[in-house]
């Protein structure tokens, strides 16, 4: 039988629509994952067997192929465990209740399974909860420990899962979950800085330009005698710097994402970013780098 | 008939009586063919799979359990021989399963372990 699973797939920090589509047929046992995945969506073939059988369901030999759609893009990363997991066990019949086509039609999975079948943090969440939200999905099931992560973005609910059999009896209706709540974050947050611009004494003249550089983002050179205070004030510009709008926090929190570098307990990166390279930086070193480029970390 | 193939041969009488005994039915017995040999084919009436069974008996554990014998090179030959047996016999439409059964002899008695589902 074939079943239809939608999730999605990042392209640098912009998301794309990814249909898994899975057919469980008879024939000579095998397992084939086609439509341009990496080793580490290869690889995933064995996590999701493993997974499924130490969930309590019993993994038949049967041939099983699974195609991620649209197959001319390449794919990579641990996030379509999930949806495999489930379009093997749908097509498979063991999960199944009446309003399973409507729940598939407007859900996204994300997932990285452990052989345990418990559900894995993932990177790049933010940007796929944007993404979904642009293609009118109203549901997105995650783990557990993406789920703060997710829930910036309105009108999405956001259904944390912990391991692969909550999300079997979700979809049988069995259990009810409830979805993460949205919070709003920039409302309540003070930055808190280790350099505050307030302590400066004197220096009227320099600091009236950093007010101005800051407030209208100009560029701003300091000359000076050693001593005089460029690095002390120079060191304090962060904390005028104006705040961020939730669109800007937004963006600054996509490549955070995608780097992996958000906590659970700050989901929002809400503080302007502030770089301060040394003179002799190359420009290579100051994007970042890579075959697939990537932000520098630090 | 030289005594290894007896063994082998013993072996396999065994896992037959086994498979009898838990609700299968034997359908063939050495199949051979250019791309291998199936010891025993045989319809799994519980979930109604057809099964092809690899046997592999020892006698002692000298060199290793008896399932160590079925290494990668095993498995690819099985594999195509379950192949070519399907495509003789124009089944498409059957569930397949491939199993591995271990025999152990020992002083006046035998273990059976059947390992389900190799591939």
């Amino acid at each position: 039988m074939l079943s239809m699973v939608k999730s999605i797939a990042l392209h640098g920090l912009q998301g794309y629509l990814v249909n898994i589509q899975v057919d469980v047929s008879s024939g000579m046992p095998s397992f084939e994952i086609v439509g341009l995945p990496d080793i580490s969506i290869k690889e995933s073939k064995e996590r999701v067997k493993t997974a499924i059988r130490n969930s309590g369901v019993e993994f038949l030999s049967r041939k099983i192929v699974v195609n991620l759609a649209p197959a001319n893009t390449r794919k990579e990363g641990s996030i379509f465990d999930l949806p495999i997991a489930l379009g093997i066990l749908i097509a498979n019949g063991d999960i199944d209740s009446s309003f399973l086509d409507d729940i598939l039609d407007q859900t996204v999975f994300i997932g990285e399974l452990a052989l345990d079948g418990s559900i894995e943090a993932v990177k790049g969440i933010l940007p796929i909860c944007i993404e979904a939200k642009n293609l009118g999905i109203k549901k997105i099931i995650l783990p557990k420990a993406n789920a703060k992560e997710a829930s910036v973005i309105s009108d999405l609910d956001v259904i944390p899962v912990s391991n692969l059999n909550e999300v079997i009896d979700y979809l049988n209706t069995d259990i009810i979950i409830e979805k993460e709540k949205s919070l709003n974050f920039l409302s309540n947050f003070k930055p808190k800085y280790d350099f505050d611009f307030s302590e400066v004494k004197g220096q009227e003249n320099v600091k009236r330009a950093l007010e101005i550089a800051a407030a209208g983002a100009h560029n701003c050179l300091l000359i000076g005698s050693p001593g005089s205070g460029k690095t002390m004030l120079a060191r304090r510009l962060p904390s005028i710097l104006p705040d961020l709008t939730f669109e800007e926090a937004l963006e600054v929190t996509k490549i955070h994402s995608i780097s992996g570098l958000l906590s659970e307990e700050n989901p929002l990166i809400c503080t302007r970013p502030f770089r301060s390279p040394h003179h002799t930086i190359t420009e290579t070193s100051l994007v970042g780098g890579g075959r697939i480029p990537k932000p520098r970390r630090n | 008939m030289y005594f290894r193939q007896m063994i082998g041969k013993y072996g396999e009488d065994l896992a037959c009586n086994y498979l009898k005994d838990n609700n299968y039915i034997i359908i063939d017995r050495n199949f051979y063919c250019r791309q291998g040999e199936i010891d025993i084919i045989a319809k799994d009436l519980t979930k109604n799979e057809l099964v092809f069974f690899e046997v592999k008996t020892r006698s002692n554990f000298r060199y290793g359990n008896p399932a160590d014998g079925v290494n990668k090179n095993k498995k690819s030959h099985l594999y195509r021989a379950c192949e070519y047996y399907l495509y003789k016999n124009n089944i498409h439409r059957l569930s397949i399963r491939i199993d591995v059964i271990e025999v152990f002899l020992k002083p006046n008695c035998y273990d059976i372990n059947h390992i389900k589902q190799i591939f």
